[in-house]
């Protein structure tokens, strides 16, 4: 399996400045590296502020890193230059899927904006191109009129899921993508990746609190704490033998919750 | 003997001049000193349920039951005072979204010292009753594992995150001392430290003061951990209800063994990345509830009768309503 995708060093800071008087909270994240193999899941897991979604915006170039650099097959891409390489081959969910739509545009214009603003594609062939995707996540092309208040939250979620998969990415980054959907509904969705990722190759990054589906889905684990990466590795050894304090925490915690029966 | 029982609770709300029932005949009984967990995905009715309990459903919505009693009175021809009295020492509810749930424009701390009852508070002089007030609050709130509650109890709802709120809220609930906490949702959109640590004060709370809780979540986990006996909920009809570890064990409803195969951390034969089983489209909306039983179109059981409502059957303690449970492999 090859490379994929490659951040090396990247380091962000924030710091919120409301009052001259007080002291500025700064939230320093990394410096962080990560490989990313073609096909490969990798789930981030930790607590609240931890900058999980920090570094998956980063990923995704929705934020600009301070310094450090983030490779997509080998090839450099410029921090701050808007590249159009990552936004079409690094593609994100939003944790509320629903929310992250447009409620004023019909599914249709939603999927269709990411093709116009990054493919050279006529109307015709974009057209063509959306309907393909949403067959592909289980949709029906009558879904392209529809409202999102039309649509119940596993269509919404298979909907955000299909404005990701348009431009055919490389790597899918989600944000808590199973938080709000129902069993089911999360079952379902679990199912779609799975099938997505066997189907394209897809690397599939996301940020979970639920173990157990970590647990299912996940090759690799990422462990973070204030802004640091404090423990990575296959999601056995992590489960298994967990050896810094976080991991150690939050996996005694997820298995003193799972019934005794089901451990042996 | 229960302390809270419902039988046949019906409740049906007018949309676009047709009747819909969005609980139909829902059975719950709380035996004193009981964790019991509620079950269902979102929209099936389980905060109505809730809000009928707590009498906070609007006027033009018609609620009947058979039977809907707390320690013996009933509670739908109650007078609204001596509801409310009942629902100020004796039950008391977590709401699902805590931050929403409290006063924008006070500190948390104003708002805890407020909920404390009157008799609890000792001293005679405004100033020792203030004290008092204070000493209680910090208790309460160093209780349900806030530590810093200087700054916690000056602050303003929209400062806090969201499960410092959470336990802020069960704070508040205990503050009355109940005999039953109604926890709506209480662990949603935690991270799992933060959910063991409140599912241990709640199961913790349980064990020394008897405290009876109605538990209700679609965490199966959260539930499989700390709750005696579980009633499932679809669509405003109550599938299946008995004790958890038979439930778990065997489950004799179709929508139950669907729900407990969904949480993977249930099962340690599942190879991972594997497919999940699952019921296939989602829940309907009111408007559009099937007739019969409400699971029919998803159920992969379904024949023909299932367009008739099944009746309640009972196999010792554990009652499901489906006219071909799993335990009859005759299809």
């Amino acid at each position: 399996m090859s490379e994929l995708l490659k951040v090396s060093q990247l380091h962000f800071k924030h710091s919120n400045k409301k009052n001259w008087l007080k002291k500025p909270e700064i939230f320093e994240l990394g410096p962080i590296d990560l490989d990313v193999k073609r096909g490969e899941t990798i789930a981030i897991i930790g607590e609240n502020r931890a900058g999980k979604s920090l570094l998956a915006k980063l990923l995704v170039g929705a934020l600009k890193a301070d310094s450090g650099q983030i490779t997509l097959n080998n090839q450099y891409a410029p921090q701050g230059v808007q590249s159009t390489q990552i936004s079409h081959d690094v593609r994100m969910i939003f944790q509320f899927s629903g929310e992250a739509m447009n409620p004023g545009l019909p599914v249709g214009k939603i999927l269709d904006e990411p093709l116009r603003l990054n493919t050279s594609h006529n109307e015709k062939e974009r057209r063509q191109l959306v309907e393909d995707v949403l067959i592909k996540v289980g949709l029906l092309r009558e879904h392209v009129y529809f409202y999102r208040h039309m649509l119940s939250d596993g269509q919404q979620q298979r909907v955000a899921l299909a404005r990701a998969l348009i431009l055919q990415p490389k790597v899918l980054v989600a944000d808590e993508p199973f938080a709000a959907l129902d069993p089911s509904v999360r079952s379902q969705t679990v199912n779609l990746i799975l099938k997505l990722q066997s189907e394209m190759g897809l690397a599939f990054i996301f940020i979970s609190h639920n173990l157990g589906i970590v647990r299912h889905l996940a090759d690799r684990i990422i462990v973070m704490e204030n802004g640091q990466i404090v423990e990575s590795g296959k999601t056995e050894t992590i489960f298994r033998w967990p050896q810094h304090e976080t991991t150690k925490k939050l996996i005694l915690s997820y298995q003193s919750l799972v019934p005794q029966q089901t451990l042996r | 003997m229960p302390i809270l029982d419902i039988k046949n609770l019906t409740l049906e709300m007018e949309t676009g001049g047709t009747r819909v029932k969005a609980l139909d005949r829902v059975n719950l009984s709380i035996n004193s000193g009981e964790i019991r967990a509620l079950v269902g995905e979102s929209g099936s009715g389980k905060s109505l349920i809730v809000s009928a309990i707590s009498g906070a459903l609007p006027p033009q919505w018609h609620i009947t039951a058979d039977r809907m009693t707390w320690k013996g009175e009933n509670l739908l021809s109650m007078r609204a005072d001596e509801r409310r009295e009942i629902m100020r020492r004796d039950i008391a509810v977590v709401f699902q979204h805590p931050i929403a749930a409290m006063d924008p424009s006070t500190t948390l701390g104003e708002q805890l010292e407020e909920s404390i009852p009157n008799e609890l508070v000792e001293g005679k002089l405004f100033w020792q009753r203030k004290q008092s007030r204070r000493r209680t609050a910090i208790g309460l709130v160093h209780k349900v594992g806030i530590k810093n509650h200087e700054h916690y109890l000056n602050a303003f709802p929209h400062q806090i995150s969201s499960d410092i709120g959470q336990k802020f809220m069960i704070a508040m609930a205990l503050v009355s001392q109940p005999d039953l906490l109604i926890a709506d949702d209480p662990t949603r959109g935690m991270e799992t430290t933060t959910k063991t640590k409140v599912l241990k004060l709640l199961a913790r709370l349980n064990q020394t003061k008897s405290l009876s809780i109605l538990f209700v979540s679609h965490d199966l986990l959260a539930i499989a951990s700390m709750a005696h006996t579980m009633t499932v909920l679809y669509c405003g009809q109550t599938v299946e209800s008995g004790q958890m570890k038979h439930i778990r064990k065997r489950p004799l409803h179709p929508y139950t063994k669907a729900l407990l195969d969904s949480a993977p951390s249930f099962r340690n034969d599942l190879p991972p990345k594997s497919y999940l089983p699952t019921l296939d489209g989602t829940i309907p909306t009111l408007q559009h509830v099937p007739i019969g039983c409400r699971l029919g179109p998803r159920c992969p059981r379904a024949q023909k009768q299932c367009v008739v409502t099944p009746a309640v059957r009972k196999v010792h303690d554990h009652t499901y309503s489906c006219h071909f449970p799993l335990h009859m492999d005759k299809l």
